[in-house]
């Protein structure tokens, strides 16, 4: 059973978004506008969060991608009173949408505040809504969405290499935003597998997990700023 | 050949182009037809193209996918059976966008699919202006636009074309041929961020009309002045790219990234040092740095002996830039100054790159790059062969009595001929300029007194509803396209996209409408046009590549050639390496570098650049850049990016007037604020965010924002344009936007903006980046 | 004053259930337009999305839970107080039990309409509910939400149970004085009592052993409910003692609510005999001595916060104290503590105007007190990129209020139904006074 797991290069991230709009494109993320955002109410799967740090002129920025960090230990997952989100056995926080019922306790007891709630119904102004994605549901009203790390593009990958009587190949899988980013930020694999480039990147000296001191064990794990 | 198999030597599956509408008849639509048998709904497919969000020239791959779609068909509405567009990925083979896109190109497919498209052609029905048309039939918009130009046979100068950034592929020849088959000059081209300067500083140091491409992917030091590299800045896409190489790519590598800008861009955010200096110091700060260079001797005396001329004379007359002298005016501490000189000059192969609307501060920066001899060096400046029009546009179908006799009139001299009545037809295409020129209100009023005025706009936006007949184009995702992109890579590349969906309304190929209009017209106008559509004309483009014989595809037979290339996305001729360490070739194929560098140094000495306006009354220093999320304005129609979060102040769904938080704090203004900025040309009013990162003598104000016309998501936020002047650089011979000063005050009035991120976050030492 | 004899009482307290006043009718139709705000406000969320209250992203939670946990913790007033004091043998208690295990059962019932308002799609809630079903499909008995409705539909049962199993003679005796269908419905309620000495003995009986287990069950439900928050690893609701502190603050709403009510009913129903001073008095001892244990709570929680120092949990403290929410927050501990403690401390204040001002304040502070564990912390999540705010809406707003509306109609309505003090039991009490002279007469 492969373990799927994600590395973001902060070094290599120029925050430019991509991603964020590919996550949009891939999986049917609504468009609320202008009033609901102004509200918080914007779906954002990956998000670069933008940090200052100093005073001019002496000051920088800096950009971290954040999305859903799959956490082998979850918190969002115990406290769902109709278990609508649970682990898969490869290692994904899976969100089952016909079967929330919109707690939204998950989203309270997530430390990165990657849950993102459908407050309306979606609207895809004809014809919009030619573009969406077929293997991507859309989220009703009233549901918890956050990234799945593409689970559709996953299982794509896995019927095409079991239809192949192959394993799944390193690499083969991109998750939207890791395929969209021109810099090649996100890295996408199986953490189970020793030679996975994500593997060998996740345990490089530069690899560390957000807020890991919470014991959440995140499968993205960040690579810092730092010489090669 | 079958269709079929056409598809599986392609080795692309299922662009289907099966109509089926509610009777069952089948509808056979261009560009790629499969058998019934082989139509399955969900099954994907994947198409490669060019994406023309911008003019960075990106490889894309489209994932289309059959599917449903409610049409009117006999003016009833039916559900049929339709090939749709549904993610835009970068093509991983092509050497500009080496798979990755930008934000603005994954948001084209909402340009295909957005609900205020301009559907069928339509004529003027209200006043201009109005907005009010009343669709007709192409028969009669293709009667209407050839009655009109026929009248004007005997005076075809009265004609004029008002078009972007100039096409790089075949469009561009379609247009070209069509103003000189007509027999008029007036080709005005017009774009608000022209790199034209840079291609003039390009060729008075290197001889090469061209836009630099900078292999800083593999650079130990890159030094940037004003160059928003992972925004907007010529090749956003290939920048980035080249910053994650640069950056990790490399074992036991890392760049050293040094930004020099008034206002801490995104890719000043990148850096790991930024220098705030004054607008328009550029060029003076690298003057500063290369006197520091050369009077420490630090600077790659081999290739400043062998490869450049001029230096003597140059050197000598920067003993006028010591920093110690023109720090203040830089407004960089001169020891700061110095340091990263060094630093450039010693960490080799390091290498610079420079926006300016300032020729000669370009030059300047140019000239850094010959003191570290990065020109055709890996990690420096590096050349390809010219092909900014392809190939076979040179060779084969460009005719020498077709070649502009006269100079092209730029959008200044257009706006008073047509005031002076001297313009009785005028065709737009590709451009904007009511919205993206700061004369715009004069533009309006201009346009308002031209007899006819035919628009090829997708979108009616602020110039084309100033139209009579809009000849509704395809978007990218509907057309054949062709590109040499440039700035290129160092070898050539030439760009193939075919349609990736049929037309989803009743739009044309505005090549394919200019085409049909010169048959119509006849005479002069038919023989400049010997293209059968513009398919054809891309077709036969590619016959000087396929002459070549190598590169990316080799094929005996043409039309398998052909194939093949539509099937990669174009056509390339990378070097044997990889194409990482392709990109520094010092000379390959048909590039040459540059014979010799030439060191020049202006005749009157190199100023920071005038700022109009009182300084007394109008303390700050306008900066106007184009927004991530927008660019100029020409993407602000895509709900996607409208709600993508601005990267640097988290603000979605409009736009604002950037101040430094202290000056803020003394003009006691907090975020929200209504300011009134008033320039010299005009006034504005904005709500204020406090940047941290920006000059206290300095307001910003991202472009972009504040269309009136464009559909339903665009109408946010306030253009900016307006508050500058805008004129013609004759060192370039480029119409561009001048600096002004202006001054903010409140209006009493608070607009919360509109934001992702909390105004307040900070990184702290506690704060999980640093672990 | 003197001591109401037997007639008199049924009289006094029947009176109410079989005289209607037009006051009545003013009250009913006001606090029933009030509910139906509630109704319809909700309707109107059901149709166009959970999006019609102000909630987002950080701040998932508001009004919604702010005001269920304040329910809740209004309920312990009754069952809570009332068992306790009946375990310990108080005899002040006798004139006081039934309003407050009224308001127990009311305050439930209005609390826990708050789950399934806030809930995005609230037509499923019965998805909580574990049922045998063909898919196999149960709840997840890890999440405090199911712990809540487990413990909180038990409380519910048993304080339904513990407030009816006293009202059976009580019941009786209206079913004789009651005609027509009323008669009926007091005769089906009242089981075919007819008050032998056995009936007495095993009424006596469970009503003992109910009280025995109301205790913990109601200990437990706010604890559990507490466990919301502290079960999460969120900054400052991650906390040890939020248990025994919302515990606390449940006793102290519930009290302050019950010495409201008590003003009121005594006003209203002219029961100046039954409910005397003394009772405000022992009651108000009470609210002053859980006023000192929320402060020592709050102090200690707060108190261990800062000295911690922990980096996710500072800008929540700070938010607090001196930041956004810190006119709220001081609010609440004027609300809490700095008035009621002179009044309740102080004998000569401890008058019954007073009390019930100090009890007012109580509840909005101790609704503020939820108001301010739930959204400063959702607010300031962890990683400072997501820091939002919060503005309830209209339709919130509206719900959220007009659940006292609810709360008081089904109070209303109940007095009408039941007597309002145990006609029994006061009675019971009269007897056990003269056999102990000297103790504490409640008409002095
Ligand atoms: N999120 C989410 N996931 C779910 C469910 C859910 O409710 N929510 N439901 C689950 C359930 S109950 C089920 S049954 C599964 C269904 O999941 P799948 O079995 O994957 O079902 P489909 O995607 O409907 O069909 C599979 C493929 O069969 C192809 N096909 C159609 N006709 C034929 C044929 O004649 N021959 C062949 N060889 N192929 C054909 C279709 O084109 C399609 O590609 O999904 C499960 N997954
Ligand atoms: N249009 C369409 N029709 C289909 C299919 C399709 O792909 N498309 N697939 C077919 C197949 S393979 C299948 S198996 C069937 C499945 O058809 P259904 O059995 O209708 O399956 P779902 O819609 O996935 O789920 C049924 C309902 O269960 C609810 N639910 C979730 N948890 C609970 C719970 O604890 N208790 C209760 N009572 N309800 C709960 C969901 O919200 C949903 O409304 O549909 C068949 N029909
Ligand atoms: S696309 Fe890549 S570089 Fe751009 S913001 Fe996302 S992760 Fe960073
Ligand atoms: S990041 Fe949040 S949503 Fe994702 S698994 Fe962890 S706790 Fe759950
Ligand atoms: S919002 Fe949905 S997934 Fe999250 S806890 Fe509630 S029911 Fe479960
Ligand atoms: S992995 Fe997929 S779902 Fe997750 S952020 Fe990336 S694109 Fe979105
Ligand atoms: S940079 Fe972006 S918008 Fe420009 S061509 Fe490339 S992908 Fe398209
Ligand atoms: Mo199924």
């Amino acid at each position: 059973m492969p373990q799927w797991g994600m590395t973001v290069d902060l070094d290599r991230c120029t925050g430019c978004e991509a991603c964020v709009v590919a996550c949009h494109a891939e999986n049917n993320l609504p468009i609320v506008g202008p009033e609901q955002a102004a509200m918080g109410r914007t779906h954002q799967w990956i998000r670069i969060e933008r940090y200052w740090e100093g005073e001019f002129p002496n000051i920088r920025a800096r950009f971290m991608p954040v999305m859903c960090q799959q956490c082998d230990a979850a918190p969002c997952e115990p406290v769902c009173p109709v278990n609508a989100t649970y682990h898969t056995p490869d290692g994904l926080n899976a969100q089952v949408y016909n079967r929330c019922v919109g707690t939204r306790f998950c989203a309270n007891n997530c430390p990165y505040t990657v849950r993102y709630f459908t407050w309306f119904t979606p609207e895809w102004p004809s014809p919009l809504n030619e573009q969406l994605n077929p293997d991507v549901s859309i989220r009703s009203s009233g549901i918890m969405e956050k990234c799945t790390f593409c689970v559709q593009r996953i299982r794509r990958a896995q019927d095409t290499a079991k239809d192949e009587t192959r394993a799944v190949r390193d690499g083969e899988i991109q998750p939207a935003c890791a395929q969209a980013c021109p810099a090649k930020v996100l890295v996408f694999g199986d953490m189970s597998d020793p030679d996975s480039q994500v593997s060998q990147l996740a345990n490089s000296r530069r690899g560390y997990r957000l807020l890991e001191e919470l014991g959440t064990r995140p499968r993205v794990v960040y690579l810092k700023e730092a010489d090669a | 050949m079958k269709r079929r198999d056409f598809l599986k030597t392609g080795g692309i599956v299922g662009t289907a182009g099966l109509i089926l509408d509610g009777c069952g008849k089948p509808q056979q639509l261009i560009p790629l037809l499969v058998s019934e048998d082989q139509f399955v709904p969900g099954e994907e497919g994947w198409v490669r193209t060019l994406c023309q969000q911008c003019a960075a020239g990106c490889g894309i791959t489209v994932r289309v996918m059959q599917g449903e779609s409610i049409r009117t068909i006999d003016g009833q509405q039916k559900r049929v059976k339709a090939v749709q567009a549904k993610k835009i990925e970068g093509n991983p083979e092509h050497p500009i966008s080496m798979g990755g896109t930008c934000a603005r190109g994954q948001a084209g497919v909402q340009a295909l699919y957005h609900p205020d498209r301009v559907q069928t052609p339509l004529k003027l029905s209200g006043t201009r202006g109005s907005g009010q048309y009343q669709p007709i039939t192409w028969k009669d918009a293709q009667q209407l636009l050839v009655t009109q130009l026929q009248q004007l046979q005997a005076t075809p100068q009265a004609i004029a074309m008002l078009t972007g950034r100039p096409n790089r592929g075949t469009m561009g020849t379609i247009v070209e041929r069509f103003a000189a088959g007509i027999g008029t000059t007036n080709v005005v081209s017009y774009d608000p961020f022209d790199p034209a300067p840079l291609r003039k500083a390009a060729e008075l140091t290197t001889g090469v009309s061209r836009l630099p491409a900078v292999d800083f992917a593999n650079a130990n030091f890159l030094l940037s002045f004003n160059a928003n590299l992972f925004e907007t800045f010529l090749s956003p896409v290939r920048n980035i790219y080249s910053y994650g190489q640069f950056r990790q790519g490399r074992p036991g590598i890392r760049g050293k990234f040094v930004h020099a800008e008034p206002r801490l861009s995104q890719t000043a955010a990148c850096a790991d040092e930024w220098l705030p200096i004054k607008p328009g110091t550029e060029g003076l700060l690298a003057l500063a740095m290369a006197h520091v260079i050369v009077n420490e001797n630090l600077h790659d005396t081999d290739f400043v002996a062998q490869s450049t001329n001029g230096f003597a004379e140059w050197s000598a007359a920067l003993a006028d830039y010591a920093p110690e002298k023109i720090a203040t005016q830089i407004d960089v501490p001169a020891a700061k100054i110095q340091r990263v000189a060094r630093e450039f000059a010693q960490r080799r192969p390091s290498v610079a790159v420079g926006d300016s609307r300032d020729v000669a501060s370009l030059t300047a920066i140019y000239a850094l790059n010959a003191l570290v001899g990065a020109y055709g060096r890996p990690g420096g400046i590096v050349f390809g062969p010219d092909e900014t029009r392809g190939p076979a546009t040179a060779s084969t179908l460009r005719t020498e009595s077709l070649e502009p006799k006269a100079k092209a009139p730029d959008i200044l001299e257009l706006l008073s001929a047509m005031s002076a009545n001297q313009i009785k037809a005028l065709l737009i295409l590709d451009t904007n300029p009511v919205f993206t020129l700061p004369q715009g209100d004069a533009l309006t009023k201009a346009l308002s007194t031209v007899p006819f005025i035919a628009s090829f706009a997708s979108f009616l936006d602020e110039t084309s509803v100033m139209a009579d007949l809009i000849l509704p184009s395809h978007v990218t995702l509907e057309r054949w396209v062709d590109d040499v992109p440039e700035p290129g890579v160092g070898f050539s590349v030439r760009t193939l996209g075919q349609p990736a969906v049929e037309p989803r309304w009743d739009t044309r190929d505005p090549g394919d409408v200019l085409i049909d209009t010169a048959k119509a017209l006849g005479g002069n106008a038919a023989t400049a046009m010997p293209f059968e559509n513009v398919a054809a004309a891309v077709k036969e483009s590619f016959r000087s590549v396929h002459a070549l014989q190598s590169g990316s595809t080799v094929d005996a037979d043409f039309d398998a050639f052909y194939r093949k290339v539509t099937a990669a996305g174009g056509w390339w001729n990378a070097p044997a390496q990889t194409t990482a360490d392709a990109g520094g070739q010092r000379a390959e194929g048909g590039g040459k570098a540059a014979a010799r560098f030439n060191f020049v140094m202006p005749a009157t000495p190199i100023a920071a650049r005038a700022f109009a306006g009182d300084a007394a009354q109008m303390p700050f220093m306008l900066h106007l850049y184009p927004s991530a999320a927008f660019a100029d304005g020409r993407v602000a129609h895509l709900p996607w990016l409208q709600e993508m979060p601005d990267p640097m102040t988290t603000v979605m769904w409009g736009s604002w007037v950037e101040i430094n938080p202290e000056t803020a704090h003394t003009l006691e203004i907090h975020e929200g604020d209504i300011l009134t900025i008033t320039s010299p040309q005009g006034s504005i009013e904005l709500p204020a965010f406090l940047y941290p990162g920006l000059r206290p003598d300095v307001i910003a104000i991202p472009v972009g924002q504040g269309h009136t016309q464009y559909g339903r998501y665009a109408s946010r936020g306030v253009n900016p344009l307006r508050l500058a002047g805008s004129s013609l650089d004759p060192a370039s011979g480029a119409v561009v936007q001048s600096g002004v000063r202006v001054s903010a005050v409140k209006t009493g009035r608070h607009e919360s903006l509109i934001r992702f991120g909390a105004s307040d976050a900070r990184g702290h030492h506690e704060h999980p980046l640093h672990r | 004053m003197a001591t109401p004899n037997e007639a008199q009482i049924n009289r006094d307290l029947l009176g109410p259930l079989f005289k209607t006043g037009p006051r009545y009718y003013i009250a009913v139709a006001l606090f029933g337009a009030l509910t139906s705000v509630v109704f319809i406000a909700w309707a109107l969320q059901i149709m166009f999305g959970i999006g019609m209250s102000g909630k987002n992203r950080p701040s998932f939670w508001g009004l919604y839970i702010t005001t269920f946990v304040f329910w809740i913790g209004i309920s312990h007033a009754g069952t809570l107080i009332s068992a306790i004091l009946r375990v310990v043998q108080a005899e002040w208690r006798r004139p006081i039990t039934r309003c407050a295990e009224a308001i127990t059962t009311f305050a439930l019932i209005t609390g826990s309409l708050f789950p399934l308002i806030h809930l995005g799609r609230a037509w499923l809630f019965y998805w909580m509910v574990p049922y045998p079903n063909s898919r196999y499909l149960w709840p997840n008995f890890q999440s405090p939400l199911m712990w809540d409705f487990i413990a909180i539909n038990t409380y519910l049962t048993g304080s339904v149970t513990y407030l009816y199993l006293p009202m059976i003679p009580d019941m009786a005796v209206a079913r004789d004085k009651a005609t027509g269908w009323r008669k009926k419905m007091y005769r089906t309620l009242a089981l075919g009592w007819r008050g032998t000495e056995r009936e007495w003995v095993r009424l006596e009986k469970a009503i003992s052993i109910m009280a025995l287990i109301i205790i913990p069950v109601a200990v437990s439900v706010h604890t559990i409910v507490s466990w919301d928050f502290a079960m999460t690893v969120m900054p400052m609701w991650h906390s040890t003692i939020f248990g025994p502190y919302f515990v606390v603050g449940a006793i102290f709403s519930g009290i302050a609510a019950l010495l409201i009510a008590m003003v009121l009913i005594r006003k209203y129903f002219h029961l100046e005999h039954y409910l005397q001073p003394i009772h405000f008095d022992n009651l108000a001892k009470m609210l002053f001595a859980m006023s000192l244990l929320w402060f020592y709570f709050t102090f200690t929680e707060y108190l261990v916060t800062w000295y911690g120092n922990e980096a996710p949990e500072m800008p929540v403290f700070w938010s607090k104290i001196s930041g956004r929410f810190a006119p709220l927050f001081w609010l609440m501990v004027t609300c809490n503590f700095l008035i009621p403690f002179p009044i309740l401390a102080i004998k000569k204040l401890r008058t019954i105007p007073l009390i019930f001002f100090a009890s007012s304040c109580i509840l909005v502070g101790m609704w503020l007190e939820r108001f301010l564990i739930i959204v400063p912390t959702l607010t300031h999540p962890f990683l400072p990129y997501n820091y939002g705010t919060y503005w309830p809406s209209l339709t919130e707003a509206s719900i959220a209020a007009g659940t006292l509306g609810l709360f008081v109609l089904l109070y209303f309505l109940f007095a009408k139904f039941s007597p309002m003090i145990s006609i029994w039991e006061y009675e019971e009490g009269l007897q056990v006074a003269s056999k102990h002279a000297g103790d504490v007469h409640p008409g002095h």
